[in-house]
């Protein structure tokens, strides 16, 4: 079974400085999704929130998470500047995280005029909702039995710091928190 | 063996004198070239998303080389291409001219003609400071015009101008006029351009193609079948070279998966190799396992379906089911030239006659709404 987070980090890692979507169902989840990105990537990456594709080309060095507050501006932006990301002088080492609305002006942009870019994200774009067709019971299960310890355990671990900062890890920590409670 | 699935870069076109660059089957860079070098100064290259249309025209770029003052201008690096005017578009291809001419074939370029493209800002040049008060009065497209005229004089070569990017450009005014700015460019300069989706695909070309133009298609390798097997040895050779390695260093049960992935891929460069990279990112999130399972590569072709799942419209159904296998020129126009510009229908060559075919990743997907 696919993990929505472990695609998310494989969308991150897939591409060195490169782009990764994540499709947010409204507005709430969307600020409770950047808010977990956040906590999930590696300090190194100093993710910063931005609203703009010239702000989030500005840091090349850093994860710039795009919150945009108009979705058709900022993806046909991206779309017209998107080897920009490959600037001899300034090569991005850090991937930019568009968090869009599913079904909204962003992805009707992509569909119909953003063609580079849909062809760049493709299969690096992840729809979070894919996390309610999760088996809670069975994936607890399969959880401890991969890891040896209850998602709870896991996350306490995780949080106390006492746990190296890998993918891997990473990736576990999400389905963690996903089952974490129920 | 361990794997670097990064460095396969699926969203990196290759850069002119890669050592990564492998010919294809059919079309591609060298159809490009005999057509420059057979006297068609102006070739128009076009072709879905991920093509490796970039990649081709670079290498097309390398051969001329031999022969002509090449320069390579992938201007979406530089520009945001939906805001690119005719002027800036002059200046940036002036630049790039001088900037190759001086670094890379040590022209001596004038004093003047360095002077005003440092006053433009599109060379960068330490060796003079520009004198106070002096006035440049030179337009762009003057500007561009003079660059060319002293390169081709000191060279003695022709000049060919590869430029990239122009394909995101949006139809309308911009389009034409950037294109017109380009027909303004001297007669004996090559001018080799990947050109805007609504242009390659579309009947309203805005007059972006000309009478006498060459317009090349690169189009989706075959992959599946018997007639698939030169497709699928061409992007196995792809993923061994963007390792350095030999396609020898795969052993059956590599060269299996290997060949799931080109099927899925449709013949698409840029989709064999997400999959590749995604898949082997799977496995590594997985297990920390070097090559990826079945299971990572059907996560990998999961996540590709629901991309392209997303990029479907209403009413893009049943215009695949009614037109696919024929050539299309009972789609819509503007449906048409989405769905194909996004790889969603293939255009191939049967009994050398254009037909439409469903890309495998979205038959997938559609026979899941037909059932």
């Amino acid at each position: 079974m696919r993990q929505p987070m472990q695609a998310l980090l494989g969308a991150i890692e897939r591409d060195t400085g490169g782009i990764a979507v994540v499709w947010c169902p409204d507005f709430g989840l969307r600020e409770w999704l950047v808010g977990e990105v956040e906590s999930l990537v590696p300090t190194a990456a100093q993710s910063i929130r931005v609203s703009t594709v010239e702000e989030a080309l500005a840091i090349p060095n850093r994860m710039a998470l795009l919150i945009p507050d108009s979705e058709e501006e900022v993806v046909l932006d991206l779309d017209g500047s998107r080897d920009c990301l490959r600037h001899e002088e300034h090569p991005r080492t850090q991937p930019i995280v568009l968090f869009l609305l599913r079904e909204g002006d962003g992805q009707r942009a992509l569909a119909e005029k953003a063609i580079s870019l849909a062809s760049w994200i493709s299969g690096s774009d992840v729809d979070p909702e894919k996390l309610s067709e999760v088996d809670v019971v069975e994936e607890r299960a399969r959880f401890e039995r991969e890891t040896g310890k209850t998602p709870e355990a896991w996350l306490s671990v995780f949080r106390a710091d006492q746990m190296p900062r890998t993918p891997e890890n990473f990736a576990k920590t999400y389905r963690a928190m996903l089952l974490e409670g129920q | 063996m361990n794997h670097d699935w990064k460095a396969l870069a699926p969203h990196k076109p290759l850069d002119p004198g890669d050592a990564a660059y492998v010919s294809r089957t059919s079309g591609g860079a060298q159809d490009i070239v005999d057509w420059v070098r057979a006297g068609g100064s102006t070739v128009l290259v076009g072709g879905p998303a991920g093509i490796g249309k970039s990649t081709e025209i670079a290498r097309a770029a390398t051969l001329l080389r031999n022969d002509r003052v090449a320069c390579f201008m992938p201007l979406d690096r530089f520009e945001n291409m939906r805001r690119l005017d005719a002027d800036r578009m002059a200046l940036k291809i002036a630049g790039i001219i001088g900037d190759l001419a001086i670094d890379v074939y040590h022209l001596a370029l004038s004093t003047s003609l360095r002077e005003a493209l440092v006053h433009h800002n599109v060379l960068k040049d330490d060796t003079f400071r520009l004198r106070a008060g002096m006035v440049y009065p030179q337009s762009p497209g003057a500007l561009v015009k003079s660059t060319i005229a002293e390169v081709q004089r000191l060279a003695q070569k022709r000049i060919a101008l590869v430029i990239d990017g122009l394909e995101k450009v949006p139809p309308g005014r911009q389009a034409t006029k950037l294109f017109e700015a380009l027909r303004s460019l001297p007669d004996d300069v090559d001018l080799i351009v990947v050109i805007p989706w609504h242009a390659a695909f579309g009947a309203q070309s805005e007059g972006i193609v000309r009478a006498g133009e060459k317009l090349i298609a690169i189009r989706a390798l075959d992959v599946e079948g018997e007639p698939g097997e030169s497709g699928q040895a061409f992007l196995t050779n792809v993923l061994a070279t963007r390792w350095g390695r030999s396609v020898s260093d795969f052993d059956h049960a590599k060269l299996d998966l290997i060949a799931d992935a080109a099927r899925w891929s449709g013949g698409i460069p840029r989709t064999f190799l997400q999959l590749m990279a995604d898949a082997g990112t799977y496995a590594f999130l997985r297990a920390e396992s070097p090559w990826p399972d079945s299971e990572d590569m059907v996560n990998a072709v999961a996540d590709q379906q629901e991309s392209f799942r997303r990029l479907l419209m209403p009413g893009d159904t049943d215009a695949i089911k009614k037109h696919k296998g024929t050539d299309g020129r009972e789609l819509d126009v503007a449906r048409k030239v989405r769905l194909l510009a996004h790889g969603v229908l293939l255009e191939r060559l049967r009994n050398r006659r254009p037909v439409l075919e469903v890309h495998p990743l979205v038959r997938a997907v559609l026979n899941e709404r037909w059932a």
